[in-house]
């Protein structure tokens, strides 16, 4: 989203390491108890691109379709409709040959450091076994590339050889980071990568990720529900609901002039030190932005996703899916009332 | 005000084949009638291990002890079991972090939330249903009459703790302890959650524990506030000043270390290394190993809490006061 134009058909922008356009996703579920089956609108008409060096911050809420967007991007999945490319070549129109060749590009790092560390393999055999599977160095070279990258995330030469449930939850991390650089990814794509870290260690994490982008020059899609951290991390951020994009824009702009109701809820909900705010403030914040809960991806609302819980939602909002439409530079927002409600 | 839960000297080890692995140490602190005590700790802190303790909830191989344990002038570590389940649930209710696995999943609401009433109150089947829904309509869920009759498995996170909270307050308790309640929900039904429960605090006159990782969270609910790490209080203060003007060296490195602190700034501040485990507790304070600010006395001498103004810290040399003797 480096690129000034805010319109979703442009041509991939030469220096985009990763583009999708209009990606779509349904899954179907079993419903009822004669084979009859039902669809989950995980994912529609979500477009991004994202630059070198960069951070795209998916942010929202459990269901949001969040982690499925990062399935259908790490090329886990394919989605039912709609382009990925990643540095320029089209993912999912790929034939197996290309999308083996594309992997090494793009790593995941998941949220659990507990779960996503096999506990039978030292710490070393997990960051070579990357190099192994590629098949171009030896062993020797390997465990050379593997000893750097345990010394560049922080950890100590004597961790190389010992076994995950050794590590405390920030060192895990630490190590499913460095396993996802082994390869020389352009792109990473960390699914709440500190959302099960204290916050103390959480900041060491983040500090890390920073550094490392900084020396590699990889760009990250950072997915999380917490938006005190995406300020943090984040060079533009995509807000989603329901499957949907709400709201996507420069950081900045997001955090200063958020046009989405959506946003708008999402940033007054956030609990911070300092605000003080007590019951009445949060009894606002609450019930002002927002009521009731998240409706079933199986039967999502009409028109505007976001209007059964949208304070100011209207007739209008039932009849038409909004589009995105411009409200700043490199900004964008599905609301019909955007202008309106100021 | 009167002081609710008075709590001296508790200390908390469990037993392991090798040394006791200490879990809370030394931990004193009072809760008045009508307060908003927030606890605030990492994982491995002793916050929850506190709470279960007071409550009697510790069985073998923790092993409790503790000069005072009263709630409303009864003595907690000597009632029989028959008084301590009428006091729990009664008295003092309880809501914990995942509302899925606290709900029975094979029976209704209705059921369980009648259950509670049974218990503690009686009454006919038709009163207690009356009540059920009441209650349902007070925790503010949708459609309440609905909720009656269905299973846990078809509420969201969010409506199961409310049926949660429901239930603890069922029975009017004096003090509510809420470990992680909002830690599972999305935030701005976390929003929803703790408006409700400094509502239900105000209208009906209950003291609230509230037990959270999230200093954000205490920051906007509590009173006071006690800050854990690794089973001891380093510092206890009003949450105000607690935010303003921190004391301890961790108290300072935690909300230091808050990306909403760092706003513009392209690093965070982060202690190094991790919070000690409960089998290698290091010899002085405890978190010499790691504190910014760490003198040679701190390597050797756990130090005490020591008053500074109205708060207490446990570090020899507290932030923007006179080094304690």
């Amino acid at each position: 989203m480096s690129e000034p134009s805010t319109s979703d058909t442009d041509v991939a922008a030469p220096r985009s390491v990763l583009e999708a356009r209009a990606l779509q996703k349904h899954y179907r579920v079993s419903a009822g108890w004669l084979g009859e089956h039902a669809v989950v609108h995980a994912l529609e008409d979500v477009s991004l691109v994202l630059a070198a060096a960069r951070t795209l911050a998916v942010v929202g809420e459990s269901g949001c379709g969040k982690s499925t967007l990062a399935r259908q991007l790490a090329m886990l999945e394919t989605p039912t409709a709609g382009q990925i490319f990643v540095a320029g070549v089209e993912t999912t129109a790929a034939d197996a040959a290309t999308r083996r060749a594309l992997r090494p590009a793009v790593q995941m790092v998941f949220q659990n450091p507990f779960a996503s560390l096999n506990p039978r393999k030292k710490i070393g055999q997990a960051l070579e076994e990357p190099l192994a599977i590629a098949g171009t160095l030896d062993k020797r070279e390997r465990e050379e590339r593997g000893r750097a990258m345990l010394a560049r995330v922080g950890l100590a030469p004597e961790h190389y050889r010992r076994y995950p449930h050794m590590f405390s939850g920030g060192q895990r991390q630490r190590i499913a980071i460095a396993r996802a650089l082994m390869l020389a990814p352009r792109l990473v794509i960390a699914d709440e990568p500190v959302s099960a870290l204290d916050v103390s260690v959480q900041a060491q994490v983040l500090n890390l990720l920073l550094d490392l982008q900084e020396s590699t020059g990889v760009a990250y899609v950072f997915i999380s529900h917490n938006l005190a951290v995406v300020e943090l991390v984040a060079d533009d951020v995509l807000v989603m609901y329901l499957g949907r994009v709400m709201e996507r824009a420069p950081k900045a702009a997001l955090f200063a002039a958020p046009r989405h109701p959506y946003t708008r809820a999402l940033l007054a909900s956030t609990p911070r030190v300092g605000a003080d705010r007590g019951e009445a403030a949060l009894a606002r914040a609450a019930t002002s932005t927002l009521s009731g809960e998240l409706p079933s991806p199986l039967a999502p609302p009409s028109g505007c996703v976001f209007r059964t819980r949208c304070p100011h939602a209207i007739r209008r909002c039932a009849e038409v899916v909004p589009p995105l439409e411009p409200a700043g530079a490199a900004h964008v927002a599905a609301c019909i009332r955007q202008g309106e409600i100021g | 005000m009167a002081r609710l839960l008075e709590v001296e000297r508790l200390s908390v080890a469990f037993r392991s084949a090798a040394l006791p692995l200490v879990a809370v140490d030394d931990v004193s602190f009072d809760v008045a009638s009508g307060e908003v005590l927030g606890i605030v700790g990492e994982s491995g802190s002793g916050k929850s291990v506190t709470a279960l303790a007071i409550l009697g909830l510790l069985d073998e191989p923790a092993r409790v002890q503790a000069e005072r344990l009263s709630f409303a002038g009864r003595d907690l570590q000597r009632i029989g079991a028959r008084e301590r389940r009428a006091l729990l649930g009664g008295e003092i209710g309880m809501i914990f972090q995942d509302p899925m696995t606290s709900l029975n999943p094979s029976f209704t609401v209705a059921f369980q939330l009648m259950e509670a009433i049974a218990l503690h109150e009686g009454g006919s089947r038709r009163a207690r249903r009356a009540r059920a829904l009441e209650l349902l309509k007070d925790v503010e869920i949708a459609d309440p009459e609905l909720r009656l009759d269905v299973f846990p498995h078809q509420l969201s996170g969010g409506m199961s703790q409310r049926v949660m909270l429901a239930m603890a307050i069922a029975c009017n308790p004096r003090l509510l302890i809420a470990d992680e309640p909002t830690t599972a929900l999305d935030v701005t039904v976390q929003a929803q959650m703790l408006a409700l429960l400094l509502r239900l605090r105000r209208e009906r006159g209950m003291a609230l524990v509230l037990i959270t990782h999230d200093l954000g969270v205490v920051a906007e609910v509590a009173e006071r506030v006690l800050v854990m790490y690794a089973g001891e209080i380093v510092e206890s203060a009003a949450a105000a000043e607690l935010f303003r003007t921190p004391r301890h060296p961790y108290t300072e490195a935690l909300l230091a270390s808050l990306p909403e602190r760092n706003v513009g700034r392209r690093r965070l501040a982060s202690l190094p290394g991790t919070v000690p485990s409960a089998a290698e507790r290091p010899a002085g304070c405890l978190l010499s190993p790691r504190c910014p600010y760490v003198q040679e006395r701190c390597r050797r001498e756990r130090p005490p809490l020591f008053e500074v103004g109205a708060s207490l810290v446990r570090c020899y040399y507290p932030l923007g006061a006179a080094p304690r003797p």
